[in-house]
């Protein structure tokens, strides 16, 4: 699961993967256009949704490994 | 300035501000401790808030926005233009809750009001180059770099460059605005299946002069029958299913003897007599596009063919859709 958030992340911010791994409590990788197209993703590929207040707090990778793991195990 | 411009988008509209959204800008504005680093401080007192609005209202070349959602009618951010001058006006006082997503549609409908009912030119934005995150969306969108500022903010007794990225009516129109349109409509889209628990086409009901007549039509399409014809005497109709691979499931539809349930839309060889949606929340669905100017047609009955409800109504643009219950 970690891998294929890594992989759409990387896609979307233009970032390397071995970048994103190293830096996952990194903050301000991606702006809030991005974001969006991320969450989409994400909803995509793990057939979740998620709450405005998961969204709001979405700030580093580590954050979204927590929100799509709870959502996935929902 | 007191202004009347406002405009509806998919998931989002613009409306003007008013005095008594004084609590609703301190309450938008102190949310987020993190984002205010870069803006200036706002007092909690009301009273005050509503004198800078007074002057607001005022001031001629400025135009302030609430942000609703317009499924939920929550308000979920500000925005605004302002210092217009010789067609040209610079965007800011842009804030929106944490957690929403209406940062894209927002943009997409304030660049139309000052384009298309303002009758601006330009529009500029000036932001702190540290502020990453709010540089890096105004590239993302397509704005254009023009220059950097130097000490050209003062927050909390600190200067701060800003640089400053603008667009003109032809550039939004070409470039930022097919951008904005297309994730606002996939962001509407995901915000209606949050609210009614899913949506999702279902089919196609097709108007005919008789289902046995018009069915080999649809066989040369490649369509074969799903089950047995059925009739809804309530609805004055008698239909089937026909299913092809790659292709939408449609229903065929004709009168029963005696009905004119189909025939305003068989006078006019109008095929398409309604669009199918599965939902999970039937009930919201109804409110959501019945506030959305949707107008019921059949209310709520047991679907004779699905054994679950259905209710059909008729969009602004006389469009007619089946809300299916999941």
């Amino acid at each position: 699961m970690d891998k294929k958030i890594i992989e759409i992340v990387a896609k979307i911010t233009n970032k390397d993967e071995a970048y994103l791994v190293s830096h996952t409590e990194e903050q301000g990788l991606w702006d809030s256009l991005k974001l969006v197209e991320m969450i989409f993703a994400l909803e995509d590929e793990f057939d979740i949704m998620f709450e405005e207040s998961e969204i709001a707090e979405m700030k580093t990778i580590n954050k979204i490994f927590l929100y799509v793991s709870r959502k996935v195990e929902e | 300035m007191k202004h009347n411009f406002s405009l509806e988008g998919y998931g989002y509209r613009l409306r003007p501000i008013k005095l008594s959204d004084a609590q609703l800008i301190i309450d938008i504005r102190l949310e987020d401790a993190e984002r205010n680093k870069y803006i200036h401080t706002i007092t909690r007192d009301v009273s005050l808030q509503e004198e800078w609005l007074r002057r607001y209202f005022e001031r001629e070349g400025d135009y302030y926005f609430v942000i609703e959602n317009r499924i939920t009618k929550e308000t979920e951010g500000l925005i605004a233009f302002y210092n217009e001058d010789d067609g040209k006006a610079e965007w800011g006082r842009w804030v929106i809750r944490k957690g929403s997503l209406a940062a894209i549609e927002s943009v997409y409908l304030m660049y139309k009001i000052a384009f298309e009912k303002v009758g601006l030119k330009e529009l500029y934005c000036r932001t702190i180059t540290n502020n990453e995150e709010v540089v890096s969306f105004h590239t993302s969108i397509g704005e254009k770099f023009r220059t950097i500022h130097t000490n050209l903010f003062e927050v909390n007794g600190t200067y701060y460059d800003a640089v400053e990225q603008y667009s003109d009516r032809e550039h939004f129109e070409e470039l930022i605005a097919p951008k904005l349109e297309k994730k606002s409509a996939m962001i509407y889209n995901r915000n209606l299946k949050r609210a009614i628990g899913s949506f999702e086409f279902h089919h196609l009901g097709i108007a005919t002069k008789g289902i046995e007549k018009e069915l080999p039509i649809y066989t040369m399409l490649g369509y074969e029958k799903i089950g047995r014809t059925f009739e809804d005497i309530e609805q004055g109709i008698r239909g089937i299913f026909l299913e092809a691979k790659g292709q939408p499931l449609i229903e065929l539809l004709e009168n029963l003897e005696g009905s004119t349930t189909l025939d305003q839309h068989l006078e006019k060889n109008n095929k398409i007599y309604h669009t199918a949606y599965y939902v999970k929340d039937i009930e919201r669905a109804v409110e959501i596009f019945k506030d959305n100017r949707a107008k019921i047609i059949f209310p709520y009955k047991e679907s004779v063919y699905f054994k679950k409800r259905i209710c059909f109504m008729m969009l602004s643009n006389m469009a007619m859709i089946e809300l299916l219950e999941e």
